[in-house]
């Protein structure tokens, strides 16, 4: 011991001499999962969705990026897990290890888990006992048992990455989807499945595996799967199509459901996969042949104003143009109409298309409509000859600032908000006109502005939905309208507007 | 602590309210909020709440104490709102030790709790610097002979209360109580928005006392109960003679009480029953947003198709036009806690029967209407009255029950204000100008609006008995009420209680 004294001399000299060591320092606490001691397959399955929450929160430390602070990236959906969840299932799952003695009632549980490991080979053969011996037992037993190899390979039961429970199973997922092992298993027992609605179902899951959120993975899926859905279904009686109306969506009486899941998923995955192809290249021609195209593809579509001229904008205050703030859209120039409200209130923790609103307390100070700003930004940064111009109009107040509000100061704060946030356009503020209630409600009711006359086309005039953008080519006819927001998990809303701002610029760049 | 705080004089704090002992002082509260501050590490914004309450007790029943009791404690609270830019919900961390140690260990737990959950956080962009806390004029709830009155004091007045009861023959059960309590609270969220040192949802510092006492006397054989209480900031204000004698008075008229059919009577309220049975319209004062839209707010009117949005009542006759439902923060018995940029004149909630003003968020006034404050709902209100006294109300009646309170008062209907309650303490029969005898106690099932629109005769309206809301650091909610006459009234079944 004597001849530690050092050491604890040296401890405190240095503890005394800086404050700061003196504290204790948060560290993340060692998330290291020890699956020594786990033993069921169910604690393999939450070891290895614990070690990737982990590895998760710790790209945070590390690098300081939030994936759920990002746009929604449908790539992410089908990257692999990382190598320490793999680690993880790997040294979990050695005592499952020998396939041939599972019991073939655990192939649920233990084929995510054999895929989570990198083991596909294992899965193969379970899947296979599973398989042989649902056909034993009968038609009805095999098609339920690939119904649910199918969504199990296809990543659609279990937790999946962020959080959710999937299909009602608990679990892992498989991530990423295994599209050869789906093939495989659907080439050999598909045609023994004689159910017509069972068929469907399973046809229709190959649909959506092929379509995974925003994503188009596997045209060639769609082209194949989409065909017989659509005919099997043709081939079906009302009593078949309410049935499989109800085993789709859960109990309905609407005789409208399946077509409109139909609509959804399989249609939308056809027209995904040609259609939309068909309709970029149309718009690459001209804009003549892409409305032409659009309406033979949407004829219900009638109150689309595609096509035609895009009213002329008028503003009190102009912004960031210059001297060439009109005519606007600019001649001979793509352009994208943006209406943006400053005035939304975010009542809503989550709703992130709420933009500055009025700052009421000090939580949830921070997250103000991302969705929109961002996108904004990113369309911007990506396109510096789009002409985009924010229509906005004053509301007599900003932020919580309401005296001496002015046309220009309420323009100048939101130019100075937008640009902060690294948007750069056009800005043209109308004043509003507006008047107060009687009496004692005093709740100010605003009037329609010109721009959002002339913008509502036949529908009704009044405040659009914020962010809501209309693609102008560049002369000066209505191309495409959309809420500007990021993909979601089910829509490719700004890849989308992307898509077409390019066809319409390469056009006009050619053109020149 | 700004000196632009210091020189407003809003928080009148005695030279009693620095016993270090019981409340803590500004100095003390500010010195704590600064120690606090100074252990947090940065990277992130932090929030924290200093409270301390006293609190004294003497419970008693069947003419003996119970409880006797002089607590006190202290809370501070940590909080971190965002890390990083990104919002968190509020964690929080709450100790009473406030040795550097134990605040330091409080913030390092609250910063390592709020990295457990994070939501995306965008940055605030460049938004207009914040408000300073405007300046909110309230009349004093500061008393020194609450805060003086000691468990010795508390006990003497216990005994003459049970000694009168006692010469009577009766029992007698009550409870008095008296707070002190003080609070403030800093955050560092938004520093770059911040025009002075207090974000206006910062809490300045502000204390409070509070005193209650309520009185039932029962007489030996079960049938006759009386009671009386009176609730003030100030304890001086409460006579516990003149509670004494009334609650007396009340057992002795109401022994052997006799049973009457249910149904629909004339009814004279006397101001506690009134202050009872509109209880539920009061709270439901606050929300003009819940109003504006399809729900269950009684104060709903519907949909204004033309203009595209909901209309509330307000504006609309919503009771008798003889009665005002009014808060004026600086009459000396309506004086509350402030909060926040609330709305710092008098408001009047109901005027000569109109419906003119519900309570709304700030938000709701920058966008909406005309200002940037928050309306609170009443927590202390005075309604309007007339002139005609209870014995002049009894002799104008032909038949007809005088109910002295209202218990347990519950909300059937959310959008009628429909609610049920029993009668307590004193229900008696008037029969031709006179009361007759004494009657056993009825279940209502009635609508305080049906009721407010169904008045005969107001009576002068006086401080009823209001307790604080919150266990321990509510402040006061005092309330003025009148005695009423009202027609029609809906008891639905008797009940045996007395």
């Amino acid at each position: 011991m004597r001849g530690l004294g050092w050491l604890s001399v040296l401890l405190s000299v240095l503890l005394g001499a800086s404050p700061v060591a003196g504290q204790t320092l948060f560290t993340w606490p060692d998330m290291a999962v020890d699956v020594s001691t786990y033993t069921t397959v169910e604690e393999c399955h939450a070891a290895v969705l614990r070690v990737t929450e982990s590895v998760r929160r710790n790209e945070f430390f590390l690098h300081r990026v939030w994936r759920d602070t990002l746009p929604h990236d449908p790539v992410e959906d089908v990257k692999p897990i990382p190598p320490e969840s793999q680690e993880a299932a790997r040294s979990c799952g050695a005592r499952f290890s020998d396939v041939e003695a599972q019991p073939v009632s655990e192939y649920r549980m233990l084929v995510p888990l054999y895929l989570a490991a990198g083991w596909d080979d294992k899965a193969r053969a379970l899947v296979k006992r599973r398989m042989d011996a649902a056909a034993r037992e009968g038609e009805a037993a095999l098609a339920a048992a690939l119904d649910t190899v199918v969504h199990v390979y296809s990543g659609r039961t279990g937790t999946a990455a962020w959080g959710l429970s999937l299909a009602g199973f608990p679990g892992l997922s498989v991530q990423p989807p295994r599209f050869d092992l789906v093939t495989e298993v659907v080439d050999e027992y598909l045609p023994r499945v004689s159910d017509r609605l069972r068929r469907v179902k399973i046809l229709m899951a190959q649909v959506q595996l092929a379509r995974f959120g925003a994503l188009l993975l596997d045209s060639a899926r769609i082209e194949w799967a989409a065909p017989q859905i659509l005919t099997l279904v043709d081939s079906l009686s009302e009593t078949e199509k309410a049935q499989l109306a109800e085993e789709l969506t859960g109990f309905t009486e609407d005789k409208d459901e399946l077509e409109k899941r139909l609509y959804r998923e399989v249609y939308r995955a056809v027209e995904s996969a040609s259609k939309r192809q068909v309709l970029l290249d149309s718009l690459r021609h001209s804009t003549a042949a892409y409305v032409r195209e659009y309406r033979r593809q949407y004829p219900r579509a009638v109150d689309i104003p595609y096509g035609q001229p895009a009213p002329a904008l008028e503003a009190d205050v102009w912004l960031g143009c210059g001297d060439e703030c009109v005519p606007r859209p600019a001649p001979g120039r793509v352009s994208l109409v943006v209406f943006f409200y400053h005035d939304v209130v975010r009542e809503r923790p989550n709703d992130l298309h709420q933009c500055i609103g009025v700052i009421a307390n000090a939580s949830g100070i921070r997250a103000h409509c991302p969705r929109l700003v961002y996108t904004l930004r990113r369309l911007a940064d990506r396109f510096p000859e789009l002409d985009i111009t924010i229509v906005a109009r004053t509301h007599g107040f900003f932020g919580y600032l309401k005296e001496d509000m002015t046309a220009e100061k309420e323009a100048e704060l939101l130019k100075r908000w937008l640009e902060s946030f690294g948007v750069r356009a056009v800005i043209g503020v109308t004043e509003t006109d507006y008047w107060r209630l009687p009496n004692h409600d005093r709740r100010r009711i605003d009037e329609p502005t010109t721009n959002e006359v002339n913008y509502s086309f036949d529908g009704p005039a009044g405040p659009r939905p914020n962010g809501w953008s209309v693609l102008i080519d560049e002369d000066g006819l209505i191309v495409y309208d959309t809420v500007l927001q990021p993909d979601s998990r089910s829509f490719a809303y700004e890849s989308q507007l992307i898509e077409m701002i390019e066809a319409l610029l390469e056009r006009n760049a050619a053109r020149r | 602590m700004s000196g632009q705080r210091k020189a407003s004089g809003l928080w009148p704090v005695s030279a009693a309210a620095t016993d270090p002992y019981r409340i803590l002082s500004r100095e003390e509260c500010e010195s704590i909020l600064e120690r606090a501050h100074g252990f947090a590490r940065g990277g992130g914004e932090t929030r924290v709440v200093v409270t301390s309450w006293w609190q004294g007790e003497l419970r008693w029943g069947r003419n003996r104490v119970s409880l006797s009791s002089d607590r006190r404690d202290i809370s501070l609270n940590v909080e971190r709102r965002v890390v990083d830019g990104r919002s968190i919900g509020a964690l929080r961390i709450t100790t009473n030790q406030l040795d550097d140690v134990s605040i330091e260990a409080a913030v390092r737990a609250a910063e390592r709790k709020s990295l457990l959950g994070i939501d995306p956080g965008w940055g605030l962009g460049d938004y207009p610097a914040l408000p300073e806390f405007p300046p909110f004029h309230s009349a004093p709830v500061w008393s020194d002979a609450t805060f003086n009155l000691t468990p010795e004091a508390r006990a003497e007045v216990a005994r003459s209360i049970i000694a009168a009861v006692e010469a009577e023959g009766l029992l007698s059960a009550g409870y008095l109580e008296v707070r002190g309590a003080s609070a403030m609270s800093r955050g560092t969220e938004l520093p770059e928005l911040r025009q002075g040192e207090l974000a206006f949802w910062d809490l300045p510092y502000s204390v409070w006392t509070h005193a209650q006492l309520s009185i039932t006397v029962r007489d030996s054989t079960g049938t006759g109960s009386g009671w009386a209480a009176l609730a003030s900031y100030d304890w001086n204000r409460i006579d516990s003679e003149a509670l004494t004698e009334r609650a007396i008075q009340k057992c002795v008229a109401s022994r052997n009480p006799v049973a009457l059919e249910p149904g629909r009577y004339t009814v004279i309220l006397e101001p506690q029953a009134v202050a009872d049975l509109i209880e539920p319209l009061i709270r439901s004062l606050g929300a003009r947003e819940e109003a504006e839209r399809p729900g269950q707010s009684p104060w709903y009117l519907g949909p204004d198709e033309h203009l595209g949005l909901h209309r509330s009542k307000l504006g609309t006759k919503v009771v008798d036009s003889r009665i005002s439902i009014s808060h004026d923060p600086s009459d000396p018995l309506l004086g509350i806690v402030a909060s926040p940029v609330e709305t710092p004149g008098p408001v009047t909630w109901i005027d000569r029967g109109v419906l003119t003003n519900l309570g709304y968020r700030f938000e709701t006034d920058v966008k909406w209407l005309e200002g940037w404050h928050t309306l609170r709902g009443p927590l202390a209100y005075r309604m309007s009255g007339g002139d005609t006294t209870i014995e002049e109300m009894i002799a104008s009646t032909r038949r007809g029950l005088l109910v002295t309170r209202f218990s347990n008062v519950r909300r059937l209907d959310e959008r009628s204000l429909l609610c049920t309650g029993l009668t307590r303490d004193g229900l008696w029969l008037i029969e031709n100008g006179q009361i007759t005898k004494a009657v056993k106690n009825f279940r209502f099932t009635e609508s305080p609006l049906f009721v407010l629109n169904s008045v005969d005769q107001l009576g002068e309206p006086v401080p009823v008995f209001r307790p604080v809301l919150h266990p321990f650091l509510g402040g006061p909610a005092p309330a003025i009420v009148p005695a009423l006459k009202a027609r029609d009234f809906s008891f639905t079944s008797l009940v045996d209680a007395v």
